[in-house]
């Protein structure tokens, strides 16, 4: 299947080469022009602009993820037309009788203007005309408006409004993608893996949206320069910094409060920002905690964003950005000297260079930095008990954006990662006496090497195609648990490789109707098995190693796509089946066990997701928002697990609705609503009783096998801008959300009881289902000043 | 407008620590009965007869009655154990065919009160103890129960004592009442697997919460460590005196060595009752019975009975 494949993609390569070449020997001199499309106002770029020549749509490009473009055309003139959704656009008259620089500068807001119009519209035909399945960027001008709980605004609690994304739990920023499990999401910071992206058990992302320039989810096909996971990417770029100005922007909320810094260092040339948002909910009882059996205990969490960039030359960019997280648990009880700690947080850091070679050929060097640690301390009297698990990687990657021409976009690079994963290691004081679980770490180095080309064949024909070749090794130090082999350190354990094939294609009908489809092949060799009902922060994320094999999914999708109303109306279906190899669970008679590692308890199935995603959104006008609607199924089987039988997994959600809309109902009156729907979450139920020791035991049914009851709410917010129009330097608005309007009562988990009739003495067990969040008000104060 | 702000503060705190319950009803899961198996032989000083008891499941939201356990034993059932060299029937023994002063005896071991005891409870014991008592000895299971066939295997490991105990008070805390016991073991290099009882406060013998251990932290070794006192399920729990003993009381304890088998029962049994929050995945329970669930257990008891220092 894979060579196949492989011949598939270079026969078409080769084609298109042939085409391209028998056209320049055929016609006039070609000349280049390229530059980076900034924002006006800050010198922020921006990511995927468009820039297409207004006589031939055909002819045009879009700006890269460090907001560069390079278009090849024919000597001549032309107009070229810079647009990106949100902002006025540009023309430029372009006289292209030798290779051009230009950058375009965009502002926030419409012009009213006939060809700007159509260029609106050529953005929005994009949904049509790409070749690009499951992508959607999600602006956080656009997540600011909308309802959040307690106020708080979170990047990936909006994602999951979109077909296709579940949620993983009641107010929860964790997430699954078209059946896949929570480890199956790449997501990236600048570029850095952040293994763990929730605080307080999930309830917030570690995104602080005023450093977030831009998020963009891939759910469907993966272009090839991502890799390591098999459902989605998540990919968040932070903000690069005011260029042209100080400013300072922050929010006072009920929960946390943030503030975010930015200005030139060197005017249009190195600019920085630094953003930093902190919990304060339970500083504020500590006054009624002192003198009380808790003194002491407190949680909260803080994340800070710092970037800096510097402008070297019209060649050459740097970048350093960095994040520090924490969540900090402290309990105290001072009877019997209870107590412990639980610090766990990401870092990251991202030093990159970009480098033009040509006004063709952009080149991007990434040396990142990333770290996820989890540590427990606690004890009692003469008991000491310290727990540390984490992950961490050295990572280099090479990324090569070569634009030969109009009909292709040539991307391909390698990258590097070198892993360290600690296990959870323990080390315990009793009485005076110590004791090690004595797990080593695990290493390992994962290389990967891809190119892809989006090809337009005509105007109606485009395709991507992608190969990604990615090479795990476990390392040494280690004990082979099969042969009792010792590994020193960096000696090669074993290794896995894979060619991942990637391709996409699309046939328009006309501008506004298209057919798409799109084939992935991923491998994913490192995971986070989880044996609780939601994700944890004490979850372990395991490399692939002698026992653990790589998770690897094939996707199929298809879709149509159309435009409506001029483009005022995009709707889509798309169809997704989804191959999955070499999942991984843990075994029913999972016990926690400090003596033994995870890997151990392991067992290895197979899985399959498929659905129908329907999804109709309207970015224009004073009404805009989107309706997206998901049937699908997702199953797991595993042999050691009822002898094999597909089950439906807990991502599995038959129904899945979403509703957002954003009104203008003034100039400073915005109101935002989401409605939501799904399936209820199934769970494994109790199916009998049985007394052993005169005690009362319980033993369950088959996996999943019921489902608890569905889920829906309806969110509001208004938000209040006082003087929308002025001109001063101060700018502040009022958002107030109302979380659960109707108060459903939501099931977050169950229970059950014994109530006891004790005329009779009989007992009768009765189920129990709490709800976690009712209707909940908030506000948050927002401002600007610069 | 300050009232106002305060007013949707305290709004959103109290809607926060406000989150409810209400009963629901969840379809009624299929009806899977099983029989289940508990049985033990031991190796000790004057040990108890082998028994087994044979019960059946019952259905998770049937009515729970005062007669849910007793009318859950099965009679009838043919019960033979193998200790290898013979095979011995174990005689059903019922509590209608027994004088009163043994019925006493076999409710004592059942855990019930004899005058509440409302049917007529059968066990099945090797009564004339015909099979051998002796450590690293494997023992067959084999029960009948109509078209039904159940079988298990056990074995009685060597014996691991206890080597010593120390008494110490406790830290952090005035009470003078009660008093912590640690124990002393020589682990030999084999994988051992162990379960203890404690009798206390003149009551019978029960097992703590999580009553097994191997020993992965301190194989071959010489090894110290608390030997709390096992609560009884009636006691309210007190985190200021949970494991300690009580001054002056006269203490049984059961250090017994069991098999991996029975550890692993023991072990995911505890574990799946302390693992049912509302975020856990479920366990199933290891058992080492083929046909049915529950445990055939042989123990190597070592017996300690000691009075706590005043």
């Amino acid at each position: 299947m894979r060579l196949v494949l492989c011949f598939i993609f270079f026969s078409l390569l080769s084609l298109v080469n042939a085409q391209d070449k028998a056209e320049t020997s055929s016609s006039k001199k070609k000349f280049t022009i390229s530059g980076y499309v900034k924002e006006a106002n800050t010198g922020e770029t921006l990511i995927g602009a468009n820039i297409i020549n207004t006589k031939n749509s055909i002819e045009g490009t879009n700006t890269n993820t460090y907001g560069f473009y390079s278009l090849s055309l024919k000597e001549g003139e032309y107009l070229l037309l810079f647009s990106y959704l949100g902002f006025s656009n540009e023309i430029k008259k372009v006289k292209l009788d030798r290779d051009i620089k230009l950058d375009v500068q965009l502002s926030e807001g419409l012009t009213i203007d006939e060809v700007v119009i159509s260029a609106v519209q050529e953005e929005k035909e994009a949904n049509v005309q790409s070749t690009k399945m499951g992508v959607v960027k999600v602006p956080m001008e656009s997540i600011k408006k909308l309802p959040a709980i307690f106020g708080e605004v979170d990047i990936l609690k909006t994602l999951q409004l979109l077909p296709g994304v579940l949620s993983s739990g009641e107010g929860s920023a964790g997430f699954y993608v078209r059946g896949g499990g929570p480890d199956q999401n790449l997501i990236l910071l600048d570029e850095a893996i952040v293994y763990n992206a929730g605080h307080m058990l999930g309830f917030f992302s570690v995104f602080n949206g005023d450093a977030i320039k831009n998020t963009t989810l891939i759910k469907g096909n993966m272009p090839a320069r991502y890799g390591g996971r098999l459902s989605s990417v998540v990919d968040i770029q932070m903000k690069e910094g005011n260029q042209k100005e100080f400013a300072a922007e922050g929010g006072i909320g009920l929960v946390s409060s943030r503030l975010t810094l930015q200005g030139p260092i060197v005017k249009d040339k190195a600019s920085f920002i630094v953003s930093g948002r902190r919990t304060y909910i339970l500083d504020l009882i500590q006054p009624a905690l002192e003198g009380g059996s808790f003194e002491g205990t407190n949680y909260y969490f803080y994340d800070l964003n710092a970037k800096l960039n510097y402008t070297i030359s019209d060649k050459d960019r740097l970048f350093l950005s960095t994040y520090f997280g924490r969540d900090i648990l402290t309990f105290r009880q001072p009877v019997r000297s209870f107590y412990f700690d639980l610090p766990y947080g990401n870092s990251t850091a991202t030093l990159r260079w970009n480098h033009l070679f040509s006004d063709k050929l952009f080149f991007n060097l990434s040396a990142i930095y990333n770290d996820y640690k989890l540590s427990f301390d606690g004890g009692q009297e003469a008991i000491n008990f310290k727990l540390f698990s984490g992950v961490r990687d050295y990572n280099l990657k090479l990324d090569f954006d070569y634009y030969p021409n109009v009909y292709n976009s040539i991307k391909f690079g390698a990258n590097y990662t070198y892993h360290k994963l600690t296990p959870n290691t323990a080390t315990a004081t009793l009485g005076g006496q110590d004791f090690n679980s004595g797990f080593a770490p695990k290493y390992a180095n994962e290389f990967a090497f891809y190119a892809s080309d989006e090809i337009k064949v005509n105007t109606a024909l485009s395709i991507a195609l992608g190969l990604r070749y990615s090479i795990f090794s476990q390392l040494g130090p280690y004990t082979s648990k099969l042969d009792a082999q010792e590994y020193d350190k960096f000696e090669n354990v074993v290794t896995y490789q894979g060619l991942e094939p990637r391709m996409s294609m699309k046939y328009a009908f006309n501008p506004d109707f298209s057919f798409k489809a799109g084939f992935t092949l991923t491998n994913q060799y490192l995971h986070l098995v989880s044996n609780s009902n939601s994700t944890l922060p004490t979850d372990l994320w395991v490399p692939s190693t002698e026992i653990v094999k790589p998770q690897q999914s094939i996707q199929y999708a298809i879709g149509l796509f159309r435009n409506f109303d001029q483009n005022e109306y995009e709707t889509s279906v798309e169809l997704y089946y989804k191959d999955l190899r070499n999942q991984i669970d843990y075994s029913e008679n999972y016990v926690q066990d400090l003596n033994s590692e995870d890997e151990d308890a392991f067992v290895f199935g197979k899985g399959r997701a498929y659905g129908a995603e329907f999804f109709v959104k309207k970015s224009t006008g004073r009404l805009n928002g989107w309706i997206g609607y998901t049937l699908s199924r997702s199953e797991r089987s595993f042999n050691d697990i009822e002898g094999g039988r597909w089950f439906p997994t807990v991502y599995d959600r038959t129904h899945d609705i979403s509703l957002v809309a954003n009104y203008k109902l003034a100039k400073k009156w915005d109101l935002g609503t989401s409605f939501v729907y799904g399936t209820g979450r199934n769970f494994t139920p109790y199916a009998g009783f049985y007394f052993i020791e005169q005690n009362l035991n319980v033993f369950y049914g088959p996996r999943n096998s019921q489902r608890l009851e569905p889920y829906h709410r309806i969110d509001l917010s208004v938000t209040y801008t006082p003087k929308p129009d002025s001109k001063k330097s101060y700018k502040g608005s009022w958002t107030a959300s109302i979380y659960n309007v109707y108060n459903r009562k939501n099931p977050f988990f169950t229970y059950y009881d014994a109530s006891t009739d004790f005329s009779s003495g009989a007992s009768q067990i009765e189920a129990y289902k709490v709800t976690l969040f009712p209707l909940i008000p908030s506000i948050t104060y927002n401002f600007k000043f610069r | 407008m300050e009232a106002k702000k305060y007013l949707l503060i305290l709004l959103s705190f109290v809607a926060v620590f406000s989150s409810c319950q209400e009963r629901y009803y969840p379809d009624t899961p299929e009806n899977a009965q099983q029989y289940v198996i508990e049985g033990f032989i031991e190796a000790r000083e004057n040990p108890l007869p082998a028994y087994v008891i044979v019960t059946q499941s019952f259905p998770f939201f049937d009515s729970i009655t005062t007669t849910t356990f007793e009318d859950s034993f099965v009679k009838g059932a043919s019960v033979q154990v193998n200790d290898g060299d013979k095979n011995v029937q174990l005689s059903e023994v019922c509590l209608s065919s027994l004088p009163d002063e043994f019925k006493g005896i076999i409710a004592d071991f059942l855990g019930l009160e004899v005058d509440s005891i409302s049917t007529d409870l059968c066990i099945y014991v090797d009564v004339f103890y015909e099979l051998s008592y002796e450590t690293g000895r494997s023992y067959d299971l084999d029960i009948t129960i109509n078209d039904d066939h159940i079988t298990a295997t056990t074995t009685i490991p060597e014996f691991i004592p206890l080597q010593g105990f120390r008494w110490a008070d406790p830290t952090d805390m005035e009470n003078d009442t009660m008093v912590q016991l640690w124990a002393e073991i020589i682990d030999p290099p084999t994988t051992d697997f162990y379960r203890y009882k404690t009798a206390t406060l003149g009551r019978e013998l029960t097992p703590p919460p999580f009553s097994v251990v191997n020993d992965l932290f301190f194989d071959d070794s010489e090894f110290e460590f608390p030997l709390d006192r096992a609560m009884y399920f009636d006691e309210e729990f007190d985190v200021n005196t949970i494991g300690f003993y009580t001054r002056g009381d006269s203490i049984t304890i059961h250090w017994i060595v069991i098999d991996e088998a029975q550890f692993e029962f023991w072990n995911t049994l505890e574990f799946s009752e302390a693992n049912q929050g509302p975020f856990s995945s479920y366990t199933r329970v290891n058992y080492n019975i083929e046909g049915g669930i529950g445990i055939w257990g042989g123990n190597a008891i070592s017996v300690y009975e000691m009075v706590v220092p005043e």
